[in-house]
């Protein structure tokens, strides 16, 4: 048992200070660094409450409600962003990165206390795997929503399709890192191989 | 319990026609103003390939355990959410005249969900997957009335077969015996009817030359039709449908083609 919430408290004070003495870009990715770590939490809690409701088990769980949880709660900072402040397409991925990366950052602090951190090629794997899988699926939302708004093709249906895709992606993750052996091996090589993939589409959005 | 050998060969081989479909879509974002469409399309069938390495994954790692709600299925809305967004691309949000052909397309949806919801007893998958399809389907309608792809004749054509299948399909909750497989039969001559019209009339388009819009606004609907045709068969005849759906699908990546080469 882990005290998920004192973790979140020890690494967010040190942040919340250097908010005050940073600005500009610094300050927005801080910041959106220190809501994807709350929303990780949160994510949890409903991840855990679901569990509980509906008594899939927690294997399950992981499998097939959190990928969508945390999709979803991933996606809401940034619209809230996008909706209220209207800001411009390199703030959008600076936020979606800052939310990214907090939120795997969180992840990966809460799963090594619990796994333990003896072995450092489980763990460069683990920081590999799903620390770029939720910057991966993140991004996807941002170039969509970047490229909608440019194009002046905002539409739910068009927010909506990307988050699925995100939450796809990371169940099929989430599925294939469940199995040992093989499948593993393959879902931890999967997030490295979609952001060299992404990467194109991202760069050649940029230009657009 | 082994994998269905039929299933996974299909599954193999639209796999490979997702990858083929995002290598040539890919290609089209950033030609010009109109590549939006492009990218729309190849996030699109992206869905489509995780999809269906996800239903190849879990067949692979948990064979003969049904499937619960899972991302394959919210990979299957993101297509059709995605399709929707394409079409907003191409005819905009623009008002129609007449709103009495999305009212029975959308009837019709939602008596699919109906029959999907008699069939599965799963609720929310089926309440939610529907209700994409119908705002898919209020779409399409919209870009059909936009780009006159039917005529009147074939407004009617549809709004009687569809109707027809409609009532057929439920009538079969309440028949048994042979009476009932009688009906099945006759739901199958009915559902590939359709299939048969739509195929010509998509192709027929572009054989023509007819409009971008024209061609892509048939493959929607012929692709849409293909979706609930797959949810109302059962084995062998899904696989058929399956095929028809996927055929449609390629319709619509080469009508995406000629959208954004034509501007």
């Amino acid at each position: 048992m882990i005290y998920a919430e004192n973790i979140l408290i020890c690494i967010s004070v040190p942040l919340l200070v250097a908010l005050a003495f940073i600005g500009g870009s610094a300050r927005k990715f801080t910041a959106s660094f220190l809501v994807g770590m709350i929303i990780c939490l949160i994510s949890a809690y409903i991840s855990g409450f679901l569990d509980l409701a509906s008594g899939m088990g927690d294997e399950e769980t992981a499998i097939f409600i959190s990928p969508m949880v945390e999709e979803i709660m991933k996606l809401l900072p940034l619209l809230f962003y996008l909706l209220m402040f209207q800001p411009d397409d390199e703030n959008i991925y600076l936020s979606a990165m800052g939310i990214g990366a907090g939120f795997a950052t969180f992840e990966n602090c809460c799963y090594i206390l619990t796994a333990g951190a003896d072995k450092l090629i489980y763990v460069l794997i683990r920081g590999m795997a799903v620390g770029v899988m939720h910057i991966v699926s993140i991004l996807s939302l941002a170039l969509v929503i970047c490229l909608a708004r440019r194009f002046k093709a905002m539409s739910v249906s068009a927010i909506l399709g990307a988050l699925s895709f995100s939450m796809t992606f990371h169940g099929l993750y989430n599925l294939l890192v469940s199995e040992p052996g093989l499948p593993s091996y393959i879902g931890y090589g999967l997030p490295l191989v979609t952001a060299m993939l992404l990467y194109f589409p991202y760069k050649k959005a940029k230009n657009l | 319990m082994t994998i269905n050998s039929m299933a996974l060969i299909s599954n193999l081989i639209y796999t490979a026609m997702s990858i083929v479909i995002i290598i040539r879509n890919a290609r089209l974002i950033g030609k010009n103003s109109r590549s939006i469409t492009a990218v729309f399309f190849t996030l699109s069938t992206c869905s489509m390939l995780l999809s269906y390495i996800y239903w190849l994954a879990y067949e692979i790692l948990r064979p003969g355990i049904r499937m619960p709600f899972a991302a394959n299925e919210v990979g299957e809305m993101a297509i059709n959410l995605l399709l929707a967004s394409v079409l907003v691309t191409v005819f905009g949000m623009n008002k129609i005249s007449s709103y009495k052909e999305a009212i029975f397309g959308i009837a019709f949806q939602i008596a699919c969900i109906l029959l999907w919801i008699g069939w599965s007893g799963e609720w929310v998958q089926d309440i939610l997957s529907g209700l994409i399809l119908c705002y898919l389907v209020f779409m399409t309608v919209k870009a059909l009335i936009i780009s006159g792809a039917f005529n009147r004749r074939e407004w009617q054509f549809q709004g009687i077969s569809l109707g027809l299948l409609a009532i057929l399909q439920g009538m079969t909750f309440l028949l048994e015996g042979k009476t009932k497989a009688t009906l099945d039969v006759i739901c199958y001559v009915v559902i590939f009817i359709i299939c048969i019209f739509y195929t010509l009339k998509t192709i027929g388009a572009a054989r023509n030359k007819a409009s971008s819009e024209v061609l892509l606004s048939l493959a929607c609907v012929s692709f849409i039709y293909g979706l609930n045709a797959m949810y109302m068969s059962a084995e062998p005849m899904y696989y058929a449908a399956e095929l028809f759906c996927n055929a449609m699908y390629i319709m619509i990546s080469l009508a995406i083609k000629r959208v954004v080469m034509e501007e």
